[in-house]
């Protein structure tokens, strides 16, 4: 048997690559490596379980966000916490993601116009003389409303990604709903206003005496 | 003057890097309360299972005589393209398919990847003669290249629990990295003592000459090194993108590093042909007792890293004298 083995075709070493494809196969067979799929089929079904930003944001907006304008914290509230202690202020109604060392809040209330400025509107506050509101027209940043509502748990996310997408698409909704209403030739100085949005605060000692709020509403009164 | 006997001193340099992770322990322990606890055991073995296996293949690597400076992005790069072909597949449009991997291919993609990688470093050194500092730097450049290519940039993630479980998961009580790093100690402990490989290894590193002349095909075990360096570098990026469930670009920066730390603290001669992969693995401990009870001990890590340094130094520096002591 073992100089049939040696011989021709069947010498050890042919036998042992046979046995070792069949060994791969078998195991290929109940482990396979890859799934062939119509590319087609595969995009569609990527395309539906793709998160959708763009919409939940649209959702987010008008669905929560606008509702919870109503219940956001004074912004007088918040200035008198500030005065008294930043970091109690923070550990109040702060809102923080993960070790960041900035608070975001969700505020509301009234002022009235004192500058609109290579735009920059600053807000004199109707109920504060301690510190005035600042809204940039431009390009938003940041993540103030999306963290400072309280309203998204980053956790509900499959990805930081989505989560960070959303904060996006609700900074374009501010450029795109909010700043043409600031923007519009008769909010002129003088021009009293209720507001409400997302403000973010470094870790401070002392209280800050401009708030820049990123605006989710703005009305005039 | 000689104050011990020769085999007490001989006895003393072999356990010179136990000794030092004993009085670490005992230091760390003694400084902080949180130190020595079952929980931060586990952590530490956590953390040191990726440098680990990039130490193992280093040691392979450093003990023929060589070295890799390319073990950092080739984890980044397999640790990209399992995560890539995982999330993604591998659309193929002129046959209107998609070829969509599961978790078992995704992991032997990225392990592929990394020994092809090795296996051209290898093959690039034997080959056309290059000192392996340059060609490795070749590859570094390369890998993390095509990592950004693959990548755009960007980090790849939601890759799932399955996957996940390889980083994070716990199996019997023992984390799943741990596991794995375990498993590669124990066969490459066999491949290096208890296998002709291991002997040619030894043989090649210690004079390569002379083991040219003795007839071994040294360039093929050259290249087998360099492969086994390349797939465990793989196995380090599978257990870093499984473990923070997302293929970062960067990943693996200044790992190679770290791995050559591990193993020149572990008593593994930079000339070659002297050390061992338990050496490796007390290395590794040091390393990782070290961050881990500096961390604790809330030591800055500009510090830190001036620490680290210094061990490297005084182990480097004291393998020199053993060396010298032996000759002398």
């Amino acid at each position: 048997m073992s100089s049939l083995l040696s011989q021709g075709p069947l010498s050890i070493p042919f036998v042992r690559w046979v046995a070792a494809a069949l060994c791969l196969a078998v195991l290929l067979y109940f482990v396979p490596l890859v799934h062939f799929t119509p590319l087609q089929q595969a995009q569609d079904k990527i395309a539906q379980a793709k998160f959708d930003a763009v919409k939940y944001a649209d959702d987010f907006w008008h669905g929560p966000l606008l509702a919870e304008t109503e219940n956001a914290l004074k912004i007088e509230e918040l200035i008198s916490a500030l005065q008294a202690s930043p970091k109690k202020a923070a550990e109040r109604y702060g809102k923080r993601l993960g070790l960041s060392s900035s608070s975001s809040y969700f505020i509301r209330g009234t002022g009235t116009i004192i500058s609109k400025q290579d735009d920059v509107i600053s807000i004199a506050l109707t109920n504060s003389d301690s510190a005035k509101v600042v809204i940039e027209l431009g390009p938003v940043f940041g993540n103030a409303i999306r963290d400072g509502s309280g309203l998204l748990d980053i956790s509900q996310f499959s990805n930081t990604q989505e989560f960070n997408a959303i904060s996006s698409e609700i900074n374009m909704k501010v450029e795109q709903l909010v700043f043409p209403v600031l923007d519009d030739p008769e909010m002129l100085p003088g021009t009293v206003l209720r507001f409400a949005g997302g403000i973010e605060l470094p870790d401070a000692d002392t209280a800050p005496l401009k708030l820049n709020l990123i605006p989710v509403v703005v009305a005039r009164l | 003057m000689n104050f011990m006997p020769k085999l007490n001193r001989e006895l003393l340099a072999k356990s010179q890097s136990l000794i030092a992770l004993l009085i670490m322990v005992i230091a760390m322990s003694m400084l902080s309360d949180t130190f020595l606890t079952p929980d931060n055991g586990w952590n530490i073995l956590r953390q040191i299972s990726v440098n680990l296996c990039l130490s193992i293949g280093m040691t392979l690597i450093i003990l023929s005589g060589g070295i890799d400076l390319s073990v950092g992005a080739i984890l980044a790069l397999a640790g990209a393209v399992a995560a890539g072909v995982l999330r993604n597949g591998i659309a193929l449009p002129w046959l209107d398919t998609l070829i969509q991997f599961t978790l078992a291919g995704a992991i032997v993609a990225g392990v592929l990847v990394g020994l092809a990688l090795g296996w051209f470093n290898g093959f690039v050194i034997t080959r056309f003669r290059l000192p392996p500092f340059v060609a490795t730097l070749g590859m570094f450049s390369i890998a993390r290249g095509l990592t950004m290519l693959w990548t755009g940039g960007f980090p790849i993630t939601g890759l799932g629990a399955s996957f996940g479980y390889i980083g994070t998961g716990v199996m019997l009580g023992v984390p799943m990295p741990v596991w794995i790093g375990a498993a590669l100690v124990a066969i490459f402990v066999v491949l290096t003592l208890k296998t002709r490989f291991g002997r040619y290894l030894y043989a090649v590193g210690g004079n390569e000459r002379a083991a040219r002349l003795t007839g071994l095909k040294v360039d093929n075990i050259k290249i087998w090194v360099y492969t086994l360096g390349g797939g465990l570098a793989a196995v380090a990026g599978l257990l870093v993108t499984a473990r923070l469930d997302s293929a970062q670009p960067n990943a693996g920066l200044g790992y190679e590093l770290d791995s050559i730390a591990a193993v020149v603290i572990g008593g593994t001669s930079l000339s070659g042909g002297r050390g061992s992969i338990m050496g490796t693995v007390l290395g590794c401990l040091i390393i990782g007792v070290l961050n881990n009870g500096l961390f604790l001990l809330n030591v800055s890590p500009f510090w830190q890293q001036v620490i680290k340094g210094l061990v490297i130094l005084a182990a480097v520096a004291i393998d020199k004298l053993n060396s010298k002591e032996n000759q002398d």
